[in-house]
């Protein structure tokens, strides 16, 4: 089901690219910083980014392995 | 098509995660802020800034902040202590997080990071106090102010001791109170104000030890009684009302050294050889001379040193008279009562020349 959702479209990306646009804006409109908790407001603007970033990095490493090691083995299998 | 997205997005991400640790580089120069230690840490951020108030304003100085010292903020203990401060800041809280860094002024070799020639610095002082110095706070307070006397004593035991001896109101006040920073001395004029009326430009020409503030040296200035009277007003204003010998000199003359008080036998011949000034004071006092009181019970010997021939007459005589002390005929000096304030008028009402017959009431009957 997961796979062919990522396969039909880029859905996924597009939600990891939304959290990582909400996590900046965070971080962005607390600058300059005048107090503790705009600091922590950054750093967890911040998590959201790592956390969107991290997210493209699982997909991208989901489609490769997808792409090249699955249809290496359905290869091996067919043959 | 699905792929050329992708790599949109991809891209896009990645251009967030720079701007995200551009933004992280700004967030980290402002904790390093003097600012940013002022939001919890009013109190040393205060004693930072103030002049002669702690070790922390020579930091200042040269330019150290706080994270000059305690950067552990800056590393493992950071996130920690954000997450402390935020709750903090959030549930109004006011128990500060505990630094997870080593900024203790015991220790040392934080210290030593910026200040390793500590033992040089102090080499050519007669008593050098690093010889064996064993952490830091022994005598550099940080971010408190002040230190107990008993510290400072260490070094300094003869101010410390004339302080304690003969420091006067001083000696009330804590080293720290002249002295808030090491080898900082507070102006005069702080506390005492122009208290000469700007007469007197240095204090220390007088007054040379502040330890001692009542021991005063006079200079050459002071030889004009004009200055003495503008805080001793009230024996100005007794001299003027009892006129004397003593009212025409300087005051130098009987107190060379401020609060010092000359032997009247200087300039006077005394009644007895063994005779002090206070014996003198009994009767004499130094800015009324000519207003000689006694008590009822001076002794007649006192009386002798002046009255010998008069005190010898009336001790040899035969009479009651001998037996009585001189006060109780002159209960002031210079007083001579009248024989009938005792003896009423034994021989006739109109017999008031005594002396006719009994010669002298310290030898009524004659030799």
């Amino acid at each position: 089901m997961l796979e062919k959702l990522i396969k039909s479209d880029v859905v996924l990306y597009y939600i990891a690219l939304f959290i990582g646009f909400i996590g900046l804006t965070m971080m962005v409109v607390f600058v300059p910083f005048k107090s503790v908790a705009t600091l922590m407001m950054m750093l967890s603007g911040l998590g959201l980014v790592l956390l969107g970033t991290t997210t493209v990095m699982i997909l991208i490493l989901w489609d490769l392995k997808t792409k090249y090691l699955d249809r290496h083995h359905a290869s091996i299998h067919k043959d | 098509m699905a792929d050329m997205r992708k790599v949109v997005v991809i891209i896009t991400m990645f251009i967030f995660i720079l701007i995200a640790f551009a933004v992280v580089q700004d967030g980290n120069h402002y904790v390093k802020q003097n600012e940013f230690c002022n939001i919890c840490h009013e109190r040393e951020f205060d004693s930072y800034n103030t002049p002669g108030d702690s070790v922390d304003f020579a930091h200042l100085k040269y330019e150290v902040s706080c994270a000059g010292c305690h950067e552990g903020h800056d590393h493992a203990a950071f996130l920690m202590s954000m997450g402390k401060m935020i709750i903090l800041d959030v549930t109004g809280g006011s128990t500060p997080p505990k630094s997870k860094d080593d900024v203790t002024l015991e220790n040392k070799e934080r210290c030593l990071v910026c200040h390793d020639n500590y033992k040089i610095l102090m080499s050519d002082r007669q008593l050098d106090p690093h010889i064996e110095v064993t952490d830091c706070s022994s005598c550099h307070s940080g971010h408190t102010r002040g230190m107990d006397e008993q510290t400072c004593s260490k070094c300094h035991p003869v101010e410390y001791k004339t302080l304690e001896e003969e420091g006067a109101k001083h000696s009330k006040k804590g080293c720290d109170f002249c002295h808030p920073s090491h080898a900082f001395i507070m102006e005069c004029t702080q506390c005492h104000g122009s208290f000469h009326q700007g007469i007197f430009v240095e204090c220390k020409e007088c007054h040379t030890d502040a330890h001692k503030p009542t021991d005063v040296e006079f200079t050459e200035m002071v030889l004009n009684k004009s200055l003495c009277i503008q805080c001793h007003t009230n024996v100005n204003l007794t001299f003027n009302i009892n006129p004397s010998k003593h009212a025409n000199l300087d005051c130098i003359m009987c107190h060379p050294s401020h609060g010092q008080k000359q032997q009247c036998s200087k300039c006077h011949k005394p009644h007895g050889e063994e005779s002090t000034r206070a014996d003198c004071f009994v009767c004499h006092k130094g800015h009324t001379p000519r207003d000689v009181k006694y008590s009822g019970s001076t002794p007649t010997n006192l009386c002798l040193e002046c009255h010998e021939e008069t005190g010898n007459n009336l001790l040899n005589s035969d009479t009651k008279h001998s037996g009585m002390n001189c006060v109780k005929c002159h209960p002031n000096h210079a007083q001579i009562p009248s024989c009938m304030d005792c003896h009423g008028t034994p021989h006739t009402s109109t017999t008031t020349d005594c002396e006719r017959c009994h010669i002298s009431a310290h030898q009524l009957w004659g030799k």
